[in-house]
């Protein structure tokens, strides 16, 4: 039995980092075993609203009442709706515990969240590397830059990313498809930020669509995005970068890959002797009979919360509290980023121009905050997307043939509406953990997990600073009807949690090293979310592929050096 | 009786009163609870006469998932508590009796003008503050204009999600293709 559930290689979850540990682990000849909880999800023949129209929807989009009420969490999810609504984990399906209100959102299913996500793709910089050593926060990251340049450039070219090279150093430059041209107002708020602001920018928002289909993206069997802005429904073209579509069909390709959906991850096998993680437990999602499965090196990809959680929950006698965690420190040093805040306002000129058609992405202001120096009472800083539009509209007042005129009437322009949304650097702190509880158990036998994340004074002022700064680079440009706001969003709804298990140069105070291995058990390796030591303000799902791939070639030339047997 | 109870309503209207029927199997409103209610017969004259007024579309052809008293039935059970559920019902009911007296008619007797005359008057604002009104006239009051305003609503999406009207008036198209994006163009 455990000959025939033995291979070199464990992946655990199918998501956008575990397509990437499987894709090459299985590259370098490793034979490897991706476990995901959720069901098979099989590019195109499994995204079964990818090709209706409006009107085929039975509500029109929307969810209904009974769902919203039971899913509070997930109804708040901008992205949540009936298209693709069954690509989200239900609220009522997989209960954790908020002792702060947090709104978990996950996608379990190969591909996990990949599926539905928005797709941009900012690489992270020295500036984020440094930042807790030079800002005196978390620990110092024990990579820099330096060390992921490639890895970005490795990545970029096979999912696709499109951008310009903006020169920006706080988003370096990567390896581009062409983009999506910026509006004009667009082009006009860019050339006042520039003439109004030092060290301020405005650049298109990098994005992973193939606008320009390379080779690698005929091998792939993925076409060029056809500007369908539906993507949240799985692409029948393959113009957006999911694992369903690329990773994981890549990695069955090499013949290596042995993919298990319907299986949970309930903990790591330790075995004391040999001073090292030999192979998992896995129950199984509907019989729920558990097998166990092993092999000489295990990638830990099950979302950022859930490998914590695997973690905590893989306790031995070498281990009580938790496989790695000698420092103390799993589950802790959770961190997320700040949305709360927004602004919009009205750009009185342009009346004369439109758009026609669609795109899917806009404009982005990277960081400015604290970068060169220490210039604020907070510490760190955020970036912001921007965009311009112009919607025609018709009007729906009256009743009766006067409402049946206006419905019908010629579409008016409105005026260009503008606006940022704030994406907040959060300082990661001890007081921010997941933790198990002691007696409550999910259908599955894992118990439930604590979440106790929340927002802290640092964050209001950055919130108070995003509104002042972007108010005066709006003024400054002329914009109109300025109008702020605050949310007041629970942390989670960013979708962008991190940490947990991080990165460190000293096994006191992190879990993992330069390489992603647990400091004690180095067979082990931790490349999504939980890993990150600090949160920067990029969306981070570009840095967890690049550390991915860098992680797993890593492993693999280890195991050929005969390390890690 | 000063306040009235849901589940009075609920029972009045199981006991005979009832919405948009039509089909032979009537049409059934299911209660966000559980509960269902099956809409029979005379109403749905009244419903077609609704709708047609509120936003006349008899004359267009429409590719839309159901009909409208379909859609309305749909709409109300699957996104509103069964509250709003049990006001819209009654606000239904009350302004058809409304109707009726308003103008000594019957439903297929009721012209559109007479419709829309009465649904414009319930669209309006409130000119009486609230609270000098008895507390059953407010409750009346706010189930009518729950009624009206969510069956306007449901009827302008009703039009404006068929094919025709996505494909001519908002020139949808399901794959726009690649290079039809147009950062800038001359109105
Ligand atoms: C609406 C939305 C918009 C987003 N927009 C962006 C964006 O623009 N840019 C960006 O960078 N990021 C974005 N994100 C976040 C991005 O999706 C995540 O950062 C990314 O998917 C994380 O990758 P992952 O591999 O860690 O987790 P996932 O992609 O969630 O994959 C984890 C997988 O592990 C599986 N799993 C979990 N537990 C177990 C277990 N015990 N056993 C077996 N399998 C398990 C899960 O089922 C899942 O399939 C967005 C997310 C959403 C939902
Ligand atoms: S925008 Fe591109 S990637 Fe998204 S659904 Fe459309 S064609 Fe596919």
């Amino acid at each position: 039995m455990q000959k025939s559930n033995t291979y070199d290689a464990i992946v655990i979850g199918a998501g956008m980092s575990g397509g990437w540990s499987a894709k090459e682990l299985c590259e370098r000849g490793l034979k490897t075993l991706q476990i995901e909880r959720g069901k098979d999800v099989k590019h195109i023949k499994d995204y079964p609203t990818t090709n209706l129209n409006p009107w085929e929807f039975k509500h029109r989009g929307d969810i209904s009442k009974e769902v919203q009420d039971a899913n509070p969490s997930i109804s708040r999810c901008y992205a949540f709706k009936e298209d693709n609504q069954h690509f989200f984990v239900k609220d009522t399906e997989h209960p954790y515990i908020q002792d702060e209100p947090f709104d978990w959102i996950r996608g379990y299913q190969v591909g996990g969240k990949s599926l539905m996500w928005a797709r941009q793709t900012q690489r992270w910089s020295d500036f984020d590397f440094q930042g807790p050593e030079r800002d005196g926060f978390a620990v110092d990251w024990p990579i820099r830059y330096k060390d992921l340049d490639t890895w970005y450039s490795y990545v970029e070219k096979f999912a696709g990313i499109s951008g310009n090279r903006d020169g920006v150093d706080t988003v370096p430059d990567g390896e581009f498809l062409p983009a999506w041209e910026l509006n004009c107002v667009e082009k006009y708020f860019q050339s006042s930020v520039k003439k109004n602001f030092e060290n301020r920018h405005v650049i298109y928002g990098r994005c992973a669509h193939v606008t320009e289909q390379q080779e690698i993206h005929k091998q792939q069997g993925r076409g060029q995005c056809q500007n369908r802005t539906e993507c949240e429904r799985g692409c029948p073209f393959g113009g957006y970068f999911n694992a369903n579509s690329t990773t994981i069909p890549w990695a069955a390709k090499t013949g290596n890959l042995t993919l298990r959906p319907d299986a949970v991850v309930h903990s790591i096998i330790y075995d004391d002797k040999q001073n090292k993680a030999t192979g998992i437990r896995v129950i199984d999602a509907h019989t729920l009979e558990t097998t166990e499965y092993f092999a000489k090196i295990i990638f830990i990809n099950a979302g950022a919360i859930n490998t914590n959680l695997v973690l905590l929950n893989s306790k031995s006698e070498r281990y009580p509290d938790g496989l790695g965690n000698d420092s103390g420190t799993l589950g802790k040093y959770v961190a997320f980023h700040n949305y709360r805040a927004r602004i919009s306002a009205t750009c009185e000129d342009f009346s004369d121009r439109k758009t026609t058609g669609k795109r899917p992405t806009s404009a982005y202001i990277p960081r400015f905050r604290n970068v060169y120096k220490q210039e604020t009472e907070f510490l760190r800083g955020y970036a912001a997307g921007f965009s311009a539009n112009r919607w025609g509209g018709r009007s729906n007042e009256g009743i009766g043939k006067e409402l049946r005129d206006n419905l019908f009437a010629e579409a008016k322009l409105g005026p260009w509406r503008v606006g940022s949304h704030m994406m907040g650097e959060t300082i990661p702190k001890e007081s921010n953990y997941v933790s198990l509880d002691k007696e409550k158990v999910d259908k599955w036998g894992m118990p439930l997990l604590h979440i106790s994340v929340k927002y802290d004074d640092n964050d209001e002022k950055m919130i108070k600073d995003f509104h002042e700064q972007l108010t005066d680079m709006y003024e400054r440009a002329g914009f109109v009807d300025i109008q702020l706001s605050d949310d007041h969003r629970v942390p989670g709804l960013d979708i962008h949690e991190m940490g947990g298990v991080r990165m460190g140069r000293d096994p006191k105070t992190s879990v993992l090293n330069e390489w992603h291995q647990i400091h004690s058990c180095k067979n082990v390796f931790i490349t999504d979310g939980a890993c990150m030591t600090s949160t920067s303000t990029q969306n981070p799902s570009l840095t967890y592929m690049a550390m991915s791939a860098r992680a797993a070639h890593y492993a693999a030339d280890a195991l050929d050096k005969g390390l890690l047997m | 009786m000063k306040r009235r109870s849901a589940i009075r309503n609920i029972s009045a209207i199981a006991a005979g009163i009832a919405l948009f029927p039509g089909c032979s199997d009537g049409l059934k409103l299911s209660y966000e609870d559980g509960r269902e209610l099956t809409f029979d017969d005379n109403q749905q004259v009244w419903i077609e006469a609704i709708s047609e007024a509120i936003l006349p579309k008899k004359d267009l052809t429409l590719t839309t998932f159901e009909s409208f008293p379909e859609f309305v039935t749909k709409m109300i059970s699957f996104s509103k508590s069964s509250e709003d559920q049990t006001r819209f019902v009654n606000g239904y009911n009350k302004c058809t009796e409304d109707i009726k007296t308003i103008y000594k008619t019957a439903a297929d007797q009721v012209t559109p003008e007479q419709i829309v005359s009465y649904f414009e008057d319930q669209l309006k604002e409130d000119v009486i503050a609230a609270e000098k009104l008895d507390e059953d006239i407010i409750i009346d009051n706010t189930e009518k204009k729950m009624f009206c305003k969510n069956l306007r609503e449901l009827a302008i999406k009703h039009l404006t999600t068929s094919k025709e009207y996505q494909e001519q008036i908002k020139e949808y198209k399901l794959v726009p293709g690649s290079g039809t994006f147009n950062a800038c163009v001359e109105v």
